[in-house]
């Protein structure tokens, strides 16, 4: 299955066309833990690789083969440079995933678009930049005794805190948030606390395994960085079938992160294409099929040689629409 | 009750409670920056409306409601008062200048929603510019709103700035049933795969 392209524009003869850029931030300059497997797998693959921070004013991303965006897990920070990076970034290169569709994966509303087509996911109320509300009461008249309280723009739990009614910590956190963007409250799911969340991974459309993730609330990062070992019940593959069905192009790598409610029933948690960690370490298969597809990217450029031994690309490899 | 609830901003009529109205418009901007809040606007616009069909620019969040082509219309009625009225506050010692009935002018005819956009990118560009180009003292300038009184250039900005993030809200508020109703979600126009499947 092909992997949604952004065009790469013509003219550019990058310095080393051949090679793959993994993006990261500014304070994972060397990648994170995952990530540094794909590194060492692209290496291993012949694959010449340059790790290169999005912030970074000096980078040619002209010069890459193909962008990946992998540890970029400051983006929410700064969404609008973010936003201006995607599109500055995929008018000169292939950058994956797809811009637009990162770009539609910034603000967490794509979780209502994607329940307007049937996803089912967990009940949220939005609060918009603006909006005056009490969150206790907010709470009371839906219900609930607790609340997950989270930006609509974030990452690694971000200003993410379980809340109740008498809460002011709460408060004050959703008058914090809306000063950056919108709000979202959903009930607190203690089925999230007691088992964690399934985080499925899928590589150029396939899903290819997943991981057992503990709540970002009650362990570390690093903990659910690394994540536990899962076998993919169907209902779970169902799911998230039907989930990157509803995508208008095939992500190179996606993760539906799917969840239990309180009545047991399975409900779409996020679905991250920006910067999810993908638990390679718990699938040499899904290693390979990265580095495969992105070998794809960098084989399919011809090379020639020039007068002084070195090896100029000449094109690109043909881009698809997104 | 709805999966997913967006909670509204209320604001009062202008023209019956202008001084409530003026107070809703300042409450909501809160102690934000109102030059930045006006000009991330025209951005926060393009995320929500970037691949809104066709047909859902043109269906309302309920029976009487505005849709999202005439939200985003108003938006620019708005910035052209506005851009008439910093203007001749700016020229003038505390210049008069009458209110407007925006529904009727939601009423005249418009350009498509694309060309609506770039229009008010375009206005509100040679806004910003404006706000970002006088000088400190200006912003302490008064003119006389028909209906609401005197008021200062700082007051002014905040109020566009709080009327902004009210239709934004609502614009989020109108998409959202328009995306329950009319069919594809913006982001399945993003590119050109067929249609999707829905197994759910």
């Amino acid at each position: 299955m092909r992997v949604g392209q952004s065009a790469r524009p013509s003219g550019s003869t990058p310095p080393d066309g051949r090679a793959v850029y993994l993006v990261t931030s500014a304070d994972q300059p060397t990648l994170g833990e995952d990530d540094q497997l794909l590194q060492q797998a692209l290496a291993a693959a012949g694959v010449p690789v340059h790790v290169a921070v999005w912030t970074d004013a000096d980078v040619d991303w002209a010069g890459s083969a193909v962008c990946v965006v992998r540890s970029v897990w400051d983006y929410h920070l700064k969404p609008t440079l973010f936003r201006r990076w995607l599109t500055a970034v995929g008018e000169v290169t292939t950058l994956l995933n797809p811009p637009s569709l990162m770009a539609w994966n910034i603000h967490k509303r794509y979780l209502m678009q994607l329940a307007a087509l049937g996803a089912p996911t967990i009940e949220t109320v939005w609060i918009t930049r603006g909006t005056r509300v009490a969150l206790a009461a907010l709470l009371a008249e839906r219900g609930w005794t607790e609340g997950l309280v989270k930006p609509a723009i974030s990452a690694s739990a971000w200003k993410t805190a379980k809340v109740s009614a008498g809460d002011q910590d709460g408060q004050r956190l959703v008058e914090d948030i809306l000063q950056h963007t919108d709000v979202m409250v959903q009930p607190y799911l203690n089925t999230i606390e007691r088992d964690g969340e399934i985080s499925l991974v899928a590589i150029a459309g396939e899903l290819t395994h997943a991981a057992r993730r503990a709540s970002a609330l009650t362990s570390s990062i690093a903990t659910t960085r690394r994540g536990d070992t899962h076998t993919i019940l169907e209902e779970e593959r169902r799911l998230a079938t039907d989930i990157l069905a509803l995508l208008p192009t095939v992500p190179l790598y996606a993760r539906i992160d799917l969840a239990r409610d309180e009545r047991g029933r399975l409900r779409l948690g996020e679905l991250e294409l920006i910067e999810p960690v993908l638990y390679l370490r718990h699938s040499p298969y899904a290693l390979q099929s990265l580095v495969a597809e992105l070998v794809s990217y960098t084989s399919a450029i011809p090379v020639s040689p020039t007068l002084d031994g070195a090896q100029t690309p000449r094109s690109g490899r043909g881009a698809d629409s997104t | 009750m709805s999966e997913h609830t967006i909670v509204p901003i209320d604001v009062p009529d202008a023209t019956l409670a202008p001084a409530a109205y003026v107070r809703a418009l300042t409450d909501t901007l809160g102690n934000r920056d109102p030059l930045q809040v006006y000009a991330a606007t025209t951005a926060t616009i393009d995320e929500l409306c970037g691949a809104v069909t066709d047909e859902q620019w043109h269906i309302p969040l309920a029976a009487g409601e505005w849709t999202a082509a005439q939200i985003t219309g108003h938006m620019l009625d708005v910035d052209i008062v506005y851009a008439f009225r910093w203007r001749l506050v700016l020229t003038q010692e505390n210049p008069s200048y009458p209110g407007y009935n925006e529904k009727l002018w939601s009423e005249l005819p418009r350009p498509r929603p694309a060309e609506m956009l770039a229009a008010l990118r375009g206005m509100r560009a040679a806004n910003i510019a404006l706000l970002r180009g006088i000088e400190a003292r200006d912003w302490h300038r008064v003119g006389t709103h028909d209906e609401q009184g005197p008021e200062q250039f700082d007051l002014m900005v905040a109020k566009i700035a709080g009327h902004d993030l009210a239709h934004l809200n609502q614009l989020a508020r109108t998409l959202a049933v328009a995306m329950s109703v009319g069919g594809k979600p913006g982001a399945r126009s993003a590119s050109g795969r067929g249609s999707a499947r829905q197994g759910f």
